[in-house]
């Protein structure tokens, strides 16, 4: 497995726009979540020029995992749209609080029974190790992330430390919820 | 649900603007305050004994154990329940259970610590650690009839499917 860390301007060339054909594959095409795509590229409004992402590829060089980064005292996404995820407790706005988003871990090379038991696949804990080592080089204290309830129980057993912050709320049926993990007990 | 970090945006609400955190942020007169620093909340044991538990949502888990082979069948039937405390601030737990067949009889059995955003602390105040707390929430959960009303959940929820 191959990481690579920065901004998009500082990643390789092509590769922040195999990124976004990654994103579009995942999360519109398997997931079927209706989000926007720019030359079949899925990018939203928190893809800026200060966005830090964090690219896994496998030996053949295809994209098998994603994550992107963002801090909470400039827009982000638990902030602008899910702030209702906190319950009323103070969004987290604080250059050392990073948020972790658009994360995939999916492998299309290979086959696997879901998306969800691809996250604790070696890849999967390993991109989220590097995520939380790169946010954490970059300033972040802790991390917090909007997710469905059961990726608590897989973080857990994964040995991350996190915790909820607030109830889950339930959207589409599906209780999601606003979850910290702490940089330093798990710096690598 | 078969996703990670769903990132899945509705319309964006329009009191989104994030505001700035406050260095403290303590709140409630039931027991219990949350830390800015952590985001949990703190309870003494008497606190959280005399929280009531108030049923959010059960559900199965739908993609099936997470080690079973590709070839294989499931057989065990798993999920997961959420709670809310009744008390301001107010406390979120939640744990896995695996639903069991006995003398012709439907059980759910707990068969996780329960995950929360609760940190406990001694009546002096002083932080119990993460041990302790996984015990004092593991006894509230067994000490009360969660499964019934639990199942009759599952049960109106997935009698369609």
């Amino acid at each position: 497995m191959n990481v690579t860390s920065g901004k998009a301007s500082s990643l390789p060339h092509n590769l922040f726009s195999a990124v976004g054909n990654y994103r579009s594959k995942v999360f519109i095409e398997t997931l079927g979540w209706d989000l926007k795509t720019r030359n079949g590229e899925e990018l939203d409004q928190f893809d800026r020029a200060d966005t830090l992402y964090v690219v896994s590829q496998d030996s053949f060089g295809q994209v098998n995992g994603c994550a992107r980064l963002l801090p909470t005292d400039r827009p982000y996404l638990l902030g602008e749209v899910f702030p209702e995820l906190m319950q009323g407790l103070p969004i987290p706005c604080s250059p050392d609080i990073w948020e972790l988003s658009r994360f995939a871990a999916v492998d299309f090379n290979k086959q696997t029974s879901s998306a969800l038991s691809q996250f604790s696949s070696e890849v999967a804990v390993n991109l989220l190790r590097e995520s939380i080592a790169f946010a954490a080089a970059n300033g972040a204290k802790r991390l917090i992330t909007v997710s469905p309830i059961g990726i608590e129980r897989l973080l857990r057993r994964a040995g991350f430390h996190c915790h909820r912050a607030a109830r889950p709320l339930i959207i589409d049926g599906h209780p999601i919820f606003a979850c910290w993990i702490e940089v330093d007990a798990n710096q690598v | 649900m078969p996703n990670f970090f769903p990132d899945k945006q509705p319309a964006a609400s329009p009191d989104a603007a994030p505001g700035l955190a406050p260095s403290t942020f303590a709140a409630g007169t039931e027991g219990g305050s949350v830390t800015a620093a952590t985001g949990l909340l703190g309870l003494s044991p008497s606190d959280l004994h005399g929280l009531c538990l108030i049923h959010l949502i059960s559900g199965v888990d739908e993609d099936g154990p997470d080690d079973i082979a590709d070839y294989a069948v499931p057989t065990l039937i798993t999920g997961y329940t959420e709670w809310i405390g009744d008390g301001e601030p107010e406390l979120t737990i939640g744990w896995d259970w695996k639903m069991t067949f006995e003398s012709s009889c439907v059980r759910l059995v707990r068969v996780s610590e329960p995950s929360s955003n609760v940190a406990m602390h001694s009546d002096d105040g002083s932080d119990l650690g993460p041990a302790a707390t996984a015990h004092h929430l593991a006894n509230k959960v067994d000490g009360f009839n969660w499964q019934e009303e639990a199942l009759q959940y599952i049960n109106i929820r997935y009698q369609n499917q």
